[in-house]
């Protein structure tokens, strides 16, 4: 994992959802704000952990946002997310349809596999090597 | 024979066949089939291994061309078997014709030919716009009387006695699966788990977790479940309003759970039967009704909606 850094936004190549951090009051998260990494790839890499779920997912949003402002690709790292919910399919197709194409997922585990084939969204899978997107 | 040589449907053209003998079966529908086929359309066949041996043996060689598939395996949960149909047709170059042979598994208890007369009904809202014409044989020697009563209010046309006639009992499918409301019974005795103040779709996600847990379910379908129930409890904060509540009950064989909140219902009878992508709204009903075996939406005494969910430990179906 690379160090953290408080690097300028467009040195910014990967970045980290923290888990759960859900916005409603009284519900159990860590309310520490999204994790900017530097990475060594060329494709900017957005770390998901943990439960997404409506409650949080508006921090996916904000990031997936600022990082295709300046990318024409992402790829989203899914390794440590055990959970997610149809607003983060969503968001998802959403930067896709932005990006023409130009999101990916990596990483998904059996259940993130499974939703997203189940809404058709398996196209977005990729193995693990980013450079896989390049263009 | 090229595409454009097919008078092609417009729009979903939807018949059921009554039929009470092998010989109606094979004499009826294979020459509809060849026709078909030599209009240029694409041609899809559901049925049960025996009719498909019937129909190949009128067909001849022309089965070699027409697409198969075991209605056993197609016809499990009427959610997946519309999304099926929805893919399929969707694949085909826009404007190919479809001619389809779909043979409904009606099972063995009254639920079940409920959810599946209602599956016929839908299917005239969620296949509206291809040009398609299905046919659903209906075999009047071992489907009940209850069912056979129902296809003329399913489908535009009948056919029965070697005529086919346009169904003047047809009616929408809004209409239709209104009548056909399945009311969720819920357990009669105290809920395993209740929440009210504290839940979110978080709290029930994990409490549904924590007690599915203690069953022999596999984890993957321990959290599709759990995204069924996070779902509605979403749509209960996003759609619905406070108070809410959310219990479950679980049994030997089967885990049951009550949404409930206090705001205005959705008159919409056809929710979440639309297969939906992730880029449109109103997924999350659609997603948990593939997940649960039973979803079913009633009047809560809390004043808004009820959402029913229940699964089975047996296996899940349709996948």
């Amino acid at each position: 994992m690379p160090g953290v850094v408080g690097a300028a936004e467009q040195d910014l190549r990967n970045y980290t959802m923290p888990p759960h951090a859900a916005s409603e009051p009284g519900v159990e998260h860590g309310a520490d704000p999204p994790v900017a990494q530097l990475g060594p790839g060329p494709v900017p890499v957005v770390f998901l952990r943990g439960e997404v779920d409506f409650s949080n997912v508006v921090e996916l949003q904000r990031l997936l946002h600022r990082v295709s402002a300046n990318s024409r690709r992402v790829v989203v790292d899914m390794a440590d997310t055990t959970f997610i919910d149809g607003s983060v399919l969503r968001v998802l197709a959403q930067i896709d349809a932005r990006l023409d194409g130009g999101l990916k997922v990596r990483g998904a585990n059996r259940f993130v596999t499974r939703v997203l084939t189940i809404v058709e969204m398996q196209h977005l899978l990729i193995e693990s090597d980013p450079a896989s997107v390049e263009p | 024979m090229t595409a454009s040589m097919a008078p092609a449907p417009r729009a979903l053209d939807h018949d059921a066949f009554v039929y009470s003998s092998d010989e109606e079966y094979t004499a009826t529908l294979a020459p509809l089939v060849q026709a078909a086929l030599d209009t240029g359309n694409e041609v899809f066949v559901v049925v049960s291994p025996e009719k498909e041996t019937l129909l190949r043996r009128g067909l001849g060689s022309a089965a070699d061309v027409v697409s198969w598939f075991d209605a056993v395996e197609r016809y499990r949960h009427p959610v997946k078997t519309l999304a099926g149909y929805d893919a399929i047709l969707r694949a085909l170059p826009s404007g190919t014709p479809a001619f389809v042979v779909g043979e409904v598994e009606f099972g063995g208890d009254e639920r079940s030919w409920r959810e599946w007369t209602r599956y016929e009904s839908i299917a005239n809202a969620v296949l509206q716009h291809y040009p398609a014409r299905v046919i659903c044989p209906y075999d009047e020697r071992s489907l009940p009387a209850a069912v056979i009563e129902q296809v003329a209010r399913t489908h535009h046309h009948v056919v029965a006695g070697g005529e086919r006639r346009l169904s003047n009992e047809y009616v929408g499918p809004m209409t239709c699966v209104h009548d056909l409301a399945i009311r969720p019974t819920l357990p009669s005795r105290a809920p395993d788990v209740m929440l009210d103040e504290d839940l979110t779709p978080l709290t029930a996600r994990r409490a549904f977790v924590a007690a599915v847990g203690l069953s022999r379910v596999e984890d993957l379908r321990i959290a599709e479940l759990s995204l069924g129930v996070t779902e509605i409890v979403t749509n209960a904060f996003l759609h619905g309003a406070l108070p809410a509540r959310f219990r479950l009950w679980l049994e030997p064989d089967r885990v049951v759970c009550a949404v409930e909140d206090s705001g205005v219902r959705p008159h919409d009878p056809l929710l979440g039967f639309w297969p939906r992508r992730a880029e449109a709204g109103g997924m999350g009903l659609w997603l948990t009704r593939q997940m649960f075996d039973h979803v079913e939406l009633d009047a809560s005494e809390l004043g808004g909606l009820l959402v029913c969910l229940e699964a089975g430990f047996g296996g899940e179906p349709g996948r």
